[in-house]
């Protein structure tokens, strides 16, 4: 499951790979876990485990506010490459 | 003795000369000249009536069209303003108001409704009507009855026109008076070496609450040109940046390094949407020369490039116009030289040292806090900027610090007050907060000797700061220790810290 990797990913790469208090909801930019030019390796990270290309237009602060807002953003992308 | 031009009296000209152009464009709102002025004229009758001349007025609003007004209603009162940003925690805020003791908040009902327990006057902005809420809870509504005989209030060159808060290394919070001469030496300075006109569409990127903002508003309000006003929900959003720079045709960007780069990262800020760009200018941090290099790529090459320099205290003192040999070398560009007027000193007989500024720029002083030698600077218009440089060929170069303070995508950090809010966390025994540098990127780091019987989970410190501190605060990361690394004076020892990270 990307979520799951995802969820992992952030843990391992923002928080020394502390994951027990990491929700799905948990704000990843009002805790400063990602920063602006962190979101570009999430982009990147995304396009790695599932080839969608997040395009500038979706690079903004509410699409990646949480992980279950990065997946959602993903699931879309998907549904519409197809 | 000639007349002092505050940017108070030529704002006042500028409706006259343009009052049907845009002043102000946020989201789907614009506002002309004329209609700022009434609005202005409006508010400041109220204030004045209410005796507010001389008095000290905090906003409270998110950013926008009325924040501005606020603004210019506060110095046509003959009133300080002192701007706050809505998006910080209301801990923060709650911490400024108290600093500030303003005898007057102007604020909406959503944001009064979370500071109900501050005993102090407020003016609340509201659609159908504006209002005072006295002290004892009564309501006074304004007079719709434009009463525009009363003149704006003649600003002295002495007179405070704002009070900006920013980070204090003990935790409280540091309130830097900026004066009309300050403001106006600044704005003249930048209207003539911009060549600024009426023709002219300012971007303001920054919080009202930064020192970037008043090259924005009161640079506009000189000549006639436009600003438009970025809100916090989009300062991080670089579609509604890029296209904003194309919808209003942006001729002036001023902003942190950061955002530039961010906007260069999408790829999407190509020649066709800075066509229209003059002059873009860069302060508030270093801008690494390679992400420097990208962004020229972007942008004309009639466009000018420039770093501006100064601390709140001093607002820009230096400026640099960036040259295509400044690129090519492997170290940030100058911080230049100084404007006209104001002299630059190295404190030191060696070629590094701390930079001291003096002159019209300099700060009359600060509103809350000691600082010995500044304080004694301040009177003679000098300011220590706690800056170390170099002097080279001509420029001011910047090399490090002299204390712990540190810059992050523009913000000014000091690492205490971090320090000072962790140390109060419920399980935490000692804290000591650092911030390492790679070529890539700063982290803020908090080393944190925990109770006995707690556990820290990094995530738990994250959530217990933001809650209290603007989140450019929050550490990037935690690491516990079972105790902080002393030196032979029973001193904590940064260079072991600085190797566990």
């Amino acid at each position: 499951m990307f979520i799951e990797k995802l969820r992992n990913y952030i843990a391992e790469s923002y928080l020394d790979g502390q994951s027990d208090m990491l929700e799905n909801d948990t704000q990843l930019l009002a805790l400063n876990i990602v920063d602006s030019a962190s979101i570009f390796d999430l982009v990147d990270f995304i396009k790695e485990q599932t080839g969608v290309i997040v395009s500038m237009m979706e690079i903004n602060p509410t699409n990646f506010s949480s992980i279950n807002e990065v997946n959602a953003l993903v699931c879309r992308l998907q549904e519409q490459a197809v | 003795m000639t007349e002092f031009n505050s940017i108070l009296s030529t704002f006042e000209v500028t409706c006259k000369r343009f009052p049907k152009k845009i002043a102000l464009y946020c989201l789907e709102e614009s506002l002309s000249y004329e209609a700022l002025q009434d609005s202005v004229q409006q508010w400041s009758n109220a204030f004045f009536n209410e005796q507010l001349q001389g008095k000290r007025i905090l906003i409270y609003l998110d950013k926008g069209i009325d924040y501005v007004k606020s603004i210019y209603a506060c110095l046509a009162t003959g009133a300080t303003y002192i701007p706050v940003d809505a998006s910080q925690p209301l801990e923060r805020i709650l911490s400024i108001i108290e600093q500030a003791k303003p005898d007057l908040i102007i604020t909406d009902e959503n944001k009064n409704s979370t500071i109900n327990n501050v005993l102090i006057s407020r003016f609340l902005i509201n659609q159908s009507a504006c209002y005072f809420m006295k002290e004892d809870n009564k309501l006074v509504y304004l007079n719709n009855n434009k009463n525009s005989n009363r003149a704006f209030y003649t600003s002295k060159t002495d007179d405070v026109a704002a009070i900006l808060f920013t980070s204090g290394s003990t935790g409280v919070p540091k309130g830097v008076k900026v004066s009309h001469q300050n403001l106006s030496y600044f704005i003249n300075w930048a209207v003539q070496s911009l060549n600024l006109t009426h023709k002219d569409v300012l971007s303001n990127h920054a919080s009202f609450a930064f020192d970037l903002s008043t090259f924005d508003i009161f640079a506009a309000g000189q000549v006639g040109a436009a600003t438009w006003i970025i809100t916090s929900q989009q300062q991080q959003n670089v579609a509604e940046l890029i296209n904003g720079i194309k919808k209003y045709s942006v001729t002036t960007w001023y902003s942190v390094p950061s955002v530039l780069s961010m906007m260069v990262a999408t790829n999407a800020l190509d020649m066709q949407v800075t066509k229209t760009l003059r002059h873009v200018l860069f302060a508030g941090e270093v801008y690494p020369i390679g992400a420097l290099r990208e962004l020229k790529k972007c942008i004309a090459e009639t466009c000018s490039l420039q770093n501006w320099y100064g601390p709140t205290e001093t607002n820009v003192c230096l400026y640099h116009k960036v040259t295509n040999d400044d690129l090519k070398k492997n170290y940030p560009v100058p911080i230049g030289k100084p404007l006209n007027g104001i002299d630059a000193v190295i404190d030191s007989d060696k070629p590094i040292g701390e930079l001291i500024i003096y002159g019209a720029c300099v700060t009359p002083g600060y509103y809350n806090v000691q600082d010995k030698r500044n304080n004694q600077l301040h009177k003679n218009k000098g300011h220590a900027t706690g800056d170390l440089v170099r002097f080279e060929n001509g420029y001011y170069y910047y090399q490090s610090r002299v204390d712990d303070m540190v810059k992050i995508n523009g913000h000014r950090i000091e690492l205490g007050e971090i320090d000072a809010c962790l140390s109060v966390m419920p399980g935490v025994k000692a804290v000591a907060v650092l911030c390492i540098t790679s070529d890539f990127q700063q982290k803020l780091t908090a080393f944190i000797v925990a109770k006995e019987e707690s556990q820290i989970n990094t995530l738990s410190v994250k959530q217990f700061v933001s809650e209290r501190l603007p989140r450019y605060m929050v550490p990037n990361s935690v690491k516990c220790l079972l105790q902080l690394p002393k030196n032979a004076n029973g001193k904590i020892d940064f260079k072991v810290l600085r190797g566990l990270a």
